[in-house]
C-alpha cells in the first residue's frame, strides 16, 4: 500500500471537517461540527488500523507515522474537550491543526516502509510512544490556548484555567512517557538513562513544563504564565524534529526516525 | 494595556520574579524569588569558577562505600535542620516553591548546555575549563543536586502530617523524583558496565575497563551466534549522482509482491533467496559461507521482457547489480537485521554449567549481572565469528525501580487530580 490510500482517508478526513466547521457555523450547531470531528476521526483510525495490519509491525517509527497518530489525537481531544467544555474556537483549531499534519503527510511522502531494528522490537515501544504522542497533542492544545490567550489580552484569566487544565493532563502523559522510555531504555541498551542527546531533550522538555507547574500558583493571573507555554511547547518541536540537526547529536542512539 | 502585547514580554519573567517579592526590603523574611535567585546563582557562579581553576577536571562520582557515607551524611544534617528549626523562616525557606522554582531553572540552564555541547568529548578550551563537556560531574550540578535534595526533603517532610488523595501524589511524585535524584547521583560510581567479546574458542572469564579489572563468578563461551534478517529491499540507483531514487513507490521488498514502475520499466520480484552464490556466473542457491540475499527480477518493456539476479553481495562475494540503461541500475541493499542472539554456554565457579541464550531487548541475569547482546562482526553479517555481550552491574537498580513506579503513580494522579483550584 502507498499514499494513494492515505490521500482517500486523509482528503475525506479534511472534507468532512471543513463541511461540518462551515454548516456548523451558519446553522449554530454544535452537533454538527461534533459529528463531523468524530466521523473524521474514525477516518483516520480505519486508516491506522488497515496500514498497521499492512506493514506487519507498530506505524510508530518515522515521522510521517508520528504525524499520523498525532493529527489522530489531536482531533480526538478537540473533540471531547468540546463535548466537556462547549469551546468551539478549541475544536475548530484543534481539527485545523490536525488537518495541517494530515496535509503534510500527503505532500511530503517519506518511506513508510521501513524495517524495525531489533532493539525496537519490545513490548515498551507502543506504550512508549502513544503516551508521548497523547502528552504531545494536550501540550498542543495548551500552546493553542496560550496563543489565542495572548492575542486575545482581554480575558487572559480565562485561557489560563483552560490552559492548566490541559497542561496537568499533558504533563502527567509526558512524565509517563519519559518514565516508561526508562524502564525499555534499560531492557534494550542496559541502562535507563545515559543523557543521549535526545534524552536530554526530553528532559529539558520535561523540566519547562516542571517550571510552568511550580510557577504558575505564583504567578497567579499573569500572562508570562502564557508565555512559559508557547517557550516550553517550542522546545518541545526542538526535541521532537530538531534534536539531529544538533552538534551533540551527531552519535545518538535515537536518531533513526528521520 | 496597549495594543501590541508581543514586544519583549518574554523579558518579563524575570523582572516579573523580582516584582513577586518587591513588597518587602531584600534579606527581610520570608525569602522568595530575589533570595532562592541570588543565594543559588552566586553557588553557581562559585563552582564554575571553582572548576576554572581545578584544571585537572577531577571526575566527582563517589564510589562505595564512600557514596553511602556522603549520602547520610547530608541526609541526617537536613533532617537535624528540620526537626531543629522547623518553625523558622530558613527552613520554610527550604522547603518552598521559591527555592524548587530558582533550582529547576539553573537545572534547566545546566541540562540545556548539556543538550547543545556534546558531552564526554575531549574538546579544549572554555568548555573543558568550565567543565561543559561534562556537566553531571561538574561542581554547579553538584550544588543544584544537592539544593534539589535539601528542597524536596524539606516539602516532603512538611507534609507528611496531614492526609488526602491530592497529598498521597503530591508525596509519590516529590518522593519518586528523590529516590531518582539520589540513585543517579550516589549510584553512577558504583555501576559496573563492560563489553565482552565472546567466541566459539574459550571461556571469558574477566572483563577490564580502562580503568579497571574485575573477575567474574562465571565464563562464557559462545555455542552460536544466530542473525535473523529483514529481507533486502531492492531499488533504482541514480548512475550519475550515485543516489537511491528515494521514493516509495521505487522500492521492492521481498515479503510483499509489489512492482516498480520505473519510467518505461515494469520491475518484479520473481523469486527471493535468502541465500546464494554466483560461480562462473551461474547462481547456485546454497547456503554455504559468504552466501548472500539474492533476488531473480523479471524486466519489461513495450518491447521486451528480460530476467536478471541482483545481490546485496556479502564480504566474499561482491555484489551484483543490473544496469537498466545508461542513467539507471537496480540494486540490492544491504539486508537489515531483525532479530539477533547469541546460544552461550554458562560455566559456573563451581564447573557447573549451562546453555542459555541472550537476545536484543531480553537481556539475562546471573548473579547480580544483566547480559546484553548488543554487537557482532558487521562486515561478516549473520557470519560472524564473534558476539559481543554487555555484561553490567547496577547495585542500586532496585532502588530506581521504586522511584519510577512512585513517579507513575503520581503521574497518574496528576493526570486524574489535575491542578488545585486556586
Ligand atoms: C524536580 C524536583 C522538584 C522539586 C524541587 C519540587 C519542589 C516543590 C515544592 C517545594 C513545592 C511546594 C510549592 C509551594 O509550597 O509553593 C512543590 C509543589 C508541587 N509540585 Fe513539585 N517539585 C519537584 C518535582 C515535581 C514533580 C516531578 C511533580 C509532578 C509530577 C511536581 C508537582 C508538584 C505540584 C502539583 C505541586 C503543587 C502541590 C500543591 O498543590 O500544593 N513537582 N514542588
Amino acid at each position: 500500500m502507498d499514499l494513494f490510500d492515505f490521500k482517500i482517508f486523509g482528503f475525506s478526513a479534511i472534507t468532512i471537517w471543513f463541511i461540518g466547521i462551515v454548516i456548523g457555523n451558519i446553522k449554530k450547531s454544535n452537533k454538527t461540527i461534533l459529528i463531523s470531528g468524530f466521523i473524521g476521526n474514525i477516518l483516520l483510525a480505519s486508516f491506522i488500523i488497515i496500514y498497521w495490519s499492512y506493514i506487519d509491525r507498530p506505524p510508530l517509527r518515522t515521522l510521517a507515522e508520528t504525524r499520523l497518530w498525532y493529527a489522530f489525537f489531536l482531533a480526538l481531544i478537540g473533540n471531547i474537550l468540546f463535548i466537556k467544555w462547549k469551546i468551539k474556537w478549541f475544536i475548530i483549531y484543534s481539527l485545523t491543526l490536525s488537518s495541517v499534519f494530515i496535509l503534510i503527510n500527503i505532500l511530503n511522502p517519506e518511506t513508510y516502509n521501513k524495517s524495525l531494528m531489533p532493539a525496537l522490537q519490545s513490548i515498551w515501544f507502543i506504550p512508549h510512544v502513544i503516551v508521548y504522542i497523547i502528552a504531545y497533542a494536550f501540550l498542543a492544545a495548551s500552546f493553542i490556548i496560550a496563543i489565542r490567550g495572548l492575542i486575545n489580552t482581554s480575558t487572559v484569566n480565562k485561557y489560563i484555567v483552560t490552559a492548566n487544565n490541559i497542561v496537568y493532563i499533558g504533563f502527567g502523559f509526558l512524565t509517563l512517557g519519559l518514565l516508561f522510555g526508562a524502564l525499555w531504555a534499560k531492557k534494550a541498551w542496559g541502562h535507563y538513562w545515559t543523557w543521549d542527546p535526545k534524552e536530554t531533550w526530553a528532559f529539558i522538555t520535561w523540566i519547562a513544563y516542571l517550571i510552568y507547574i511550580h510557577l504558575h500558583p505564583k504567578l497567579k493571573n499573569d500572562k508570562t504564565n502564557l508565555y512559559i507555554l508557547v517557550i516550553a511547547f517550542v522546545l518541545l518541536i526542538i526535541c521532537w524534529f530538531g534534536v539531529q540537526y544538533l552538534p551533540s547529536a551527531q552519535n545518538s542512539v535515537h536518531i533513526y526516525a528521520y | 494595556m496597549s495594543a501590541n502585547k508581543w514586544d519583549f514580554s518574554i523579558f518579563r519573567v524575570i523582572p516579573l520574579l523580582y516584582k513577586m517579592s518587591n513588597k518587602k526590603q531584600i534579606w527581610q523574611y520570608p525569602w522568595q524569588f530575589k533570595e532562592s535567585l541570588i543565594i543559588l546563582s552566586t553557588a553557581i557562579i562559585i563552582s564554575f569558577i571553582l572548576d576554572f581553576i581545578d584544571k585537572s577536571n577531577t571526575i566527582l562520582k563517589p564510589v562505595f562505600p564512600y557514596n553511602i557515607y556522603i549520602l547520610l551524611a547530608i541526609f541526617v544534617f537536613d533532617t537535624l535542620i528540620f526537626i531543629s528549626f522547623r518553625k523558622t523562616n530558613f527552613v520554610k525557606w527550604l522547603q518552598s516553591g521559591y527555592l524548587a522554582i530558582s533550582t529547576i531553572i539553573w537545572l534547566f540552564i545546566l541540562v540545556i548546555i548539556m543538550g547543545i555541547f556534546e558531552q564526554n568529548n575531549q574538546s579544549e578550551g572554555l568548555i573543558y575549563n568550565l567543565h561543559l563537556n561534562n556537566i553531571i560531574y561538574s561542581k554547579s550540578f553538584i550544588i543544584v543536586e544537592f539544593a534539589l535534595f535539601t528542597n524536596l526533603l524539606m516539602v516532603i517532610y512538611s507534609k507528611l502530617n496531614e492526609f488526602s488523595i491530592r497529598n498521597f501524589s503530591f508525596i509519590t511524585n516529590h518522593l519518586g523524583i528523590l529516590i531518582l535524584l539520589i540513585s543517579l547521583s550516589f549510584g553512577a560510581g558504583d555501576i559496573e558496565k563492560y563489553n565482552m567479546k565472546i567466541d566459539t574458542q574459550n571461556y571469558v572469564w574477566g572483563v577490564s575497563s580502562k580503568d579497571k579489572t574485575t573477575e567474574l563468578p562465571f565464563a562464557l563461551k559462545l555455542n552460536n551466534f544466530y542473525i535473523d534478517m529483514f529481507p533486502a529491499k531492492i531499488t533504482i540507483v541514480e548512475n550519475k549522482t550515485d543516489n537511491i531514487i528515494d521514493d516509495n513507490s521505487n522500492i521492492i521488498s521481498a515479503n510483499k509482491d509489489s512492482v516498480i514502475i520505473f519510467n518505461k520499466y515494469k520491475i518484479s520480484l520473481l523469486k527471493y533467496y535468502n541465500n546464494g552464490v554466483f560461480i562462473n556466473n551461474k547462481f547456485y542457491s546454497v547456503n554455504d559461507q559468504g552466501a548472500a540475499p539474492t533476488a531473480m527480477l523479471c524486466i519489461k518493456t513495450k518491447h521486451s521482457t528480460d530476467t536478471c539476479y541482483v545481490s546485496c553481495g556479502s564480504y566474499m562475494y561482491p555484489s551484483k547489480v543490473y544496469s537498466l540503461d545508461t542513467d539507471y541500475t537496480i540494486v540490492m541493499l544491504e539486508p537489515e537485521p531483525k532479530l539477533f542472539k547469541s546460544d552461550v554456554k554458562i560455566i559456573y565457579k563451581n564447573s557447573e554449567t549451562e546453555n542459555i541464550s541472550i537476545e536484543v531487548n531480553k537481556p539475562i541475569n546471573i548473579y547480580g549481572w544483566d547480559i546484553y547482546q548488543t554487537d557482532y562482526n558487521k562486515d561478516m553479517g549473520k557470519w560472524s565469528e564473534y558476539s559481543i555481550v554487555e555484561i553490567v552491574k547496577d547495585p542500586w537498580l532496585n532502588i530506581v525501580y521504586i522511584g519510577i513506579f512512585m513517579m507513575i503513580i503520581g503521574a497518574i494522579g496528576i493526570i486524574f487530580l489535575g491542578k488545585k483550584k486556586i
